[in-house]
């Protein structure tokens, strides 16, 4: 099943001709079970394994650190429930969720992205004294 | 009053999908009902291979239900043909499970 919003109908008739007909309509989340690797950087591609994720890749979005940044699934095989995106830049450290047709999944999974912070050499280099210190 | 009583059963497999329905129809209303009663409309559904229930009656013994005209669809597909006849269990109910 796709997550996404769930529509059973179904209807009958007697033999004189009456008819009866129902419908329920139910919300149905994906499930997010594994993130790989677990570590990357910015340009990395990632594959993710859940349920529920739709054949069509740019309905499926890695949710992302910090909040509101998203990545939009490039391929799916929901014959074994896999799905890779690239890690745009700006991505930090933190648990990335999936959202499926505007359904997300309640599991989240940690990516650590190292930071691109200069290190303290760097910033001395750049504050070189005039003596040359 | 004397109740007529039909009862269904459907089951099936399919790759990767087990589907099984139990139908039960009943005999005793000017006109047909039917329900979809399970899972509860509005309820989040985190499971994706839910067991469906669906329920129809007609109380009318002189005006039964038309089996033919049964139809089951998920989100606009026909999914009756998923669904075989099997033994009725009281009162009247249809079960689908799907993946």
């Amino acid at each position: 099943m796709i997550a996404g919003v769930l529509t059973i109908a179904a209807s009958i008739s007697d033999t004189a001709g009456a008819s009866a007909s129902a419908a329920a309509n139910y919300d149905v989340f994906p499930t997010f079970s594994a993130l790989a690797p677990s570590t990357a950087e910015a340009g990395d591609t990632i594959s993710l394994m859940a349920s529920g994720l739709d054949p069509a890749p740019d309905r499926n979005k890695a949710l992302l650190t910090p909040n509101g940044l998203t990545a939009a699934l490039s391929d799916v095989d929901r014959s074994i429930g896999t799905g890779r995106f690239t890690l745009p830049a700006g991505t930090t450290t933190g648990d990335v969720g999936l959202e499926v047709n505007g359904k997300v999944a309640r599991e989240r999974i940690r990516l650590s992205v190292p930071s691109v912070v200069p290190n303290c050499g760097g910033i001395r280099s750049l504050f070189a004294t005039a003596d040359g210190g | 009053m004397a109740t007529a009583r039909r009862r269904l059963i459907v089951g099936f497999t399919v790759p990767s999908i087990v589907i099984a329905a139990l139908m039960h129809a009943t005999a005793a209303q000017a006109s047909p009902t039917i329900t979809v009663s399970s899972p509860p409309a509005g309820q989040p559904l985190y499971d994706l291979h839910p067991t469906i229930t669906v329920g129809y009656t007609s109380d009318d013994p002189a005006v039964p239900l038309n089996l033919t005209t049964l139809r089951v669809t998920v989100n606009g597909f026909d999914w009756t043909g998923k669904f075989t006849i099997g033994p009725d269990s009281p009162p009247m109910r249809s079960r689908l499970t799907m993946s």
